[in-house]
C-alpha cells in the first residue's frame, strides 16, 4: 500500500486565501449551522428532538433505529453540531423550523447538563420505527407509525449490481461521508458504502484503487468556524483502506492519499466535504 | 447421592413442596444436590431436571452422552477441573451460589472448584481458610487476573488509552505485592461470575445488520480462522475470544490451569456437547410443569431445542419469547393461585416486551446513533427470539460495572474500586467522561479504550432461576434485585405489582 502525502500545502494556501476573500461573514441566511445542547420531546408516538439557536426552536430528528436506517440523532450530555437548509415551505415539527436536509455531529466530550428531556406538549411524531416492538401485533393496532419511505434495493440486488459493473470494467466511485471530528463509519449508510467498494474492486482486476481522505471545516450562522484536526484526513483515508484489505482488495492495489487543508463550501451543506474517496485508475 | 433417581421428577412431588420451601438440600443429606463430580463416568441422558426455588429446571441433550472420558467431563489440568465443575446441570450449566457453599460445607478446599487460581479473592491466601474463597462462596464470583497493560492476540501489549488504581481492594489481590497492579508481572484482578454453555446456538451463530461490519464499532467482524467466516463478540463477558473452541482453550489454559494444550479432538468434543445441550426451567409449584398442553411455547428446554436460531425477536413476527397470552386467562381446573401466577407472569412478559422505557447513557447502545435517551422497550436490548440476548453482536455498558451507574438494588461492597483516567486525546467514556470509578473495567481490559471501561457481552435469560446471583459480578442476589436495578437505573417508575410480575416472568424461563 502506497501512502503519499501529497504537497498540497501550497495550492491549499492559495485556494484557503481565494476563499476568504469571497467568503460571507457567517453561514448563508438560508442555512442554520450551530452548536446546541439537544432537546428531547416526549411527543406521541415516538419521541422527537429538537434544539433552539437564537430565540428559535428547530427540529432535528425522530427517535428511529438501527434497523430503520439511523439518522444519528443526537444525545443529552453531549452537544450537536446541526448543519442544516431552512425549509421554509414545511410545516413546523415538534414546533420546530424544518432542516433539510439536516447533519447532526454528537460531540464527544461529556457535558452532564446538557440538554433537555421535556414533555410532549401535544405535539404528535410519526417516524419509521415505534416504540414498541416492530409490527402488528395480534389483533391490536400496529405501534409501528411508518413514514412513506421510498423501497431502497435490497443488499443481494445492490451486490449483483456491483459486481456486474465490476465484471463490465464500468467505473465506479464510492464516497463516504462523516460525522464532524470523527472516522467512524456508522450504519448503515457508509458501512453499506465501503462494503459495497469492497465488492467492487475485490471483483476487478487491475484496476489500481486510490483512496483519499478529506477533512473539513462548518461555517457555522454565527460567523464563527469549526475546523476538523489535521490527522483526520490521513486517519480516515486509512482506516478505509485497511476495512477494503480486510474485505479481500489486494493491498498492493491500493494507493492512500489524503489532503491535509480542509475543506468547506462556504457554509452550504459543509459536511459533504467531510469526506473519502474511493477511485478505480486504469 | 444418585443423580438417576433425580431425573424427571414428576411434577406432583415439586407442587406439593410450598413456594419457597423448596431448597436444592431436599436431596440426600451430605452430597450437594445434583452435583457431576469431575470424572463421575455416569451417562448424560437425554434429558435431566433438577430442582431449584422457583421449581424445575431442565436440561435436554440431543444425544445421550457418554461422559468416560469425555473432555467436557474430565480434567485436563493440574488442579483437578473439568468444564463440568463450573457449568453443572443443576445450575443450568452454569454454577449457582447456594451450589457453591453446599460444596464448600462438604469438600472444603479439597473441591477443585476452590482451586486457588481463581476460586480464591488471591491466590496466595491459605486454601483451607473459608475468607480467602469469600468471592466465591459470597458471590459466586471467580478471579479473573487481566495482564496490564492488556496484550494483543499475540501478545504484544496494547498502549491502553487510560491510566488504572486501585481505589479499595476488599478481596486484596490487586494491592497485592506478588499478584497486583504493581507486581512483577501487573494483573488487573476483577470478579465475575460464570456464563452457561448451554443454548450455544443461539448465542454463537452470528449476525449482523451491517454484513461483514460490527454494526456497533464500524469495524470489521473477527473472522474464525477455522471456517473463514464473520463472527460476532458474543462469547465471554469481555469478548476476548470469538470461537467457542477458544473459549475451552482459554478455560483450560487458565481455569484448569494446564499445562500444555490439549488435543484439537478434546477441544472438538467439548464443543460438540456443548452445542448440543439446551437449558431452561421446566416448571413452576405454581404454574406447573411447562411440557403440559397450554404452556406457552417458550417455556422449557425442549423449546429452545427445536427452535431456531438466530432469529430478531423485537418484534411480532417473531416475538423474543412468542407469546404468554395462553396464561393469560383461567383456564378450566386452574386453582385461583395458579390462575394468579400465571397471569403475572404473562403480565410480566408484558412489561418486557412492551412497555416503554428511557434507555439512557448505555455505551455502545446510545452511543451508536439509537439517541440517548432512547425509548423504547427491555426487548430491544434481550432481542433474540428464545434466549433473550443481544441480537447485534458485541459489549454494552448498562451500567452495573461502573460505580456511578450502579445503584442501591446491588450488593458491591465487596468488589474492588478502580479509578480510571483517560487521555485527553482519546475519547472518554459518551456518557461518565475521562475520569471516574468503576468495579471492573470490563472489554478495556482487552482493548484498553477508554469508551469501552464497564461495557460487557450481554447474557443469555434462560433458566436463571437455577443460577443466581444475577450480572456479570454477582450484584443482584435474586432476580428481584435484577427488576429493582432496571427500574432505577431506567427510572422506569414500575408499580409493585409490575415488579413482581417482571421478576416472575423471569424466573420461569
Amino acid at each position: 500500500m502506497k501512502h503519499i502525502d501529497k504537497p498540497l500545502h501550497f495550492l491549499a494556501s492559495l485556494a484557503l486565501a481565494g476563499v476568504c476573500a469571497v467568503a460571507p461573514a457567517a453561514a448563508p441566511s438560508t442555512e442554520r449551522n450551530f452548536v446546541a445542547c439537544p432537546i428531547v420531546l416526549d411527543t406521541e408516538d415516538i419521541p422527537c428532538w429538537v434544539a433552539e439557536y437564537e430565540g428559535e426552536r428547530y427540529f432535528l430528528a425522530v427517535q428511529t433505529g438501527r434497523s430503520a436506517g439511523v439518522t444519528f440523532v443526537p444525545q443529552l450530555k453531549h452537544r450537536v453540531l446541526v448543519e442544516g437548509t431552512v425549509q421554509p415551505d414545511a410545516p413546523r415539527m415538534c414546533g420546530g423550523i424544518v432542516l433539510g436536509p439536516v447533519k447532526l455531529s454528537v460531540f464527544p466530550d461529556v457535558e452532564p447538563d446538557c440538554g433537555r428531556k421535556l414533555p410532549g406538549d401535544g405535539y404528535k411524531v410519526t417516524g419509521p420505527r415505534p416504540i414498541g416492538p416492530d409490527g402488528v401485533p395480534p389483533g391490536g393496532r400496529s405501534t409501528a407509525v411508518r413514514a412513506a419511505r421510498p423501497a431502497a434495493p435490497g443488499r443481494a440486488q445492490q451486490e449483483a449490481q456491483i459486481r456486474a459493473d465490476a465484471a463490465a470494467g464500468k467505473p465506479r466511485e464510492f464516497e463516504i461521508l462523516y460525522f464532524f471530528g470523527s472516522n467512524y463509519l456508522p450504519f448503515p449508510v457508509e458501512q453499506a458504502s465501503v462494503d459495497q467498494a469492497a465488492e467492487y474492486f475485490a471483483a476487478t482486476s487491475g484496476a489500481r484503487v486510490v483512496v483519499t481522505g478529506y477533512r473539513g471545516e462548518a461555517l457555522l450562522s454565527n460567523g464563527s468556524k469549526l475546523v476538523e484536526e489535521q490527522p483526520l484526513a490521513r486517519q480516515r483515508a486509512q482506516k478505509v483502506a485497511d476495512i477494503l484489505v480486510n474485505f479481500g482488495v489486494p493491498k498492493d492495489r491500493i494507493t492512500v492519499r489524503w489532503e491535509d487543508a480542509p475543506q468547506n463550501n462556504h457554509g452550504v451543506l459543509d459536511w459533504t466535504r467531510r469526506r473519502v474517496t474511493v477511485l478505480g485508475t486504469r | 447421592m444418585n443423580r438417576t433417581g433425580q431425573r424427571v421428577l414428576a411434577f406432583s412431588a415439586i407442587a406439593s413442596v410450598l413456594i419457597g420451601c423448596l431448597a436444592l438440600n431436599t436431596f440426600a443429606a451430605g452430597v450437594t444436590p445434583g452435583w457431576w463430580k469431575e470424572s463421575a463416568g455416569e451417562r448424560f441422558p437425554l434429558e435431566l431436571r433438577y430442582p431449584n426455588a422457583h421449581g424445575q429446571v431442565g436440561i435436554v441433550s440431543v444425544a445421550p452422552v457418554d461422559t468416560r472420558g469425555h473432555p467436557f467431563f474430565e480434567p485436563m489440568g493440574t488442579n483437578g477441573r473439568a468444564c463440568v465443575t463450573c457449568h453443572q446441570p443443576a445450575n443450568s450449566m452454569s454454577l449457582a451460589v447456594e451450589t457453591v457453599r453446599q460444596r464448600w460445607k462438604e469438600a472444603g478446599a479439597q473441591d477443585p472448584l476452590f482451586a486457588m487460581v481463581d476460586g480464591a479473592n488471591c491466590p496466595n491466601l491459605k486454601p483451607d481458610d473459608e475468607r480467602a474463597h469469600s468471592m466465591l462462596l459470597k458471590h459466586g464470583l471467580f478471579r479473573i487476573g487481566m495482564p496490564w497493560p492488556p496484550r494483543d492476540a499475540s501478545g504484544k501489549p496494547i498502549q491502553p488509552e487510560f491510566s488504572i488504581a486501585v481505589v479499595k481492594d476488599p478481596a486484596g489481590c490487586n494491592l497485592d505485592a506478588g499478584f497486583g497492579i504493581a507486581s512483577s508481572t501487573p494483573t488487573v484482578s476483577v470478579y465475575r461470575r460464570p456464563r452457561m454453555s448451554a443454548n450455544l446456538r443461539y448465542v454463537t451463530t452470528s449476525f449482523s445488520l451491517s454484513g461483514r461490519f460490527d454494526g456497533k464499532t464500524g469495524l470489521p467482524l473477527a473472522i474464525d480462522p477455522k471456517t473463514g467466516k464473520r463472527v460476532g463478540l458474543p462469547i465471554m463477558s469481555d469478548a476476548r475470544v470469538t470461537t467457542l473452541e477458544d473459549q475451552a482453550r482459554d478455560a483450560i489454559r487458565n481455569h484448569m490451569q494446564a499445562a500444555a494444550p490439549v488435543s484439537e479432538d478434546r477441544i472438538r468434543g467439548i464443543v460438540d456437547f456443548e452445542s448440543q445441550v439446551y437449558s431452561a426451567q421446566v416448571s413452576h409449584p405454581l404454574a406447573g410443569s411447562f411440557t403440559a398442553s397450554g404452556t406457552p411455547k417458550a417455556l422449557g428446554p425442549a423449546a429452545l431445542r427445536d427452535g431456531q436460531a438466530i432469529v430478531a425477536g423485537f418484534n411480532y413476527n417473531n416475538p423474543v419469547f412468542f407469546s404468554f397470552d395462553e396464561w393469560k386467562t383461567p383456564q378450566p381446573g386452574d386453582t385461583p393461585e395458579q390462575a394468579a401466577f400465571r397471569a403475572s407472569v404473562a403480565r410480566g412478559y408484558d412489561v418486557f416486551f412492551v412497555r416503554p422505557m428511557w434507555i439512557s447513557d448505555v455505551s455502545w447502545f446510545n452511543s451508536i446513533g439509537m439517541g440517548n435517551p432512547y425509548k423504547r422497550t427491555c426487548a430491544i436490548c434481550h432481542s433474540v427470539h428464545l434466549t433473550g440476548n443481544d441480537i447485534s453482536p458485541g459489549v454494552m455498558d448498562i451500567g452495573v460495572n461502573n460505580v456511578p451507574t450502579t445503584n442501591a438494588s446491588v450488593d458491591t461492597a465487596d468488589l474492588p474500586v478502580f479509578r480510571v483516567t483517560c487521555d485527553k486525546a482519546a475519547p472518554g467514556h459518551p456518557y461518565l467522561g475521562r475520569e471516574f470509578l468503576t468495579h471492573d473495567p470490563g472489554r478495556a481490559l482487552i482493548t484498553g479504550k477508554c469508551f469501552d471501561i464497564g461495557a460487557l457481552v450481554m447474557q443469555q435469560l434462560r433458566g436463571l432461576a437455577a443460577r443466581a446471583p444475577y450480572f456479570s459480578n454477582g450484584s443482584a442476589k435474586d432476580l428481584a434485585a435484577v427488576v429493582e436495578f432496571y427500574d432505577l437505573r431506567f427510572d422506569m417508575k414500575m408499580t409493585d405489582r409490575e415488579k413482581q410480575d417482571l421478576g416472575n416472568f423471569l424466573s420461569v424461563l
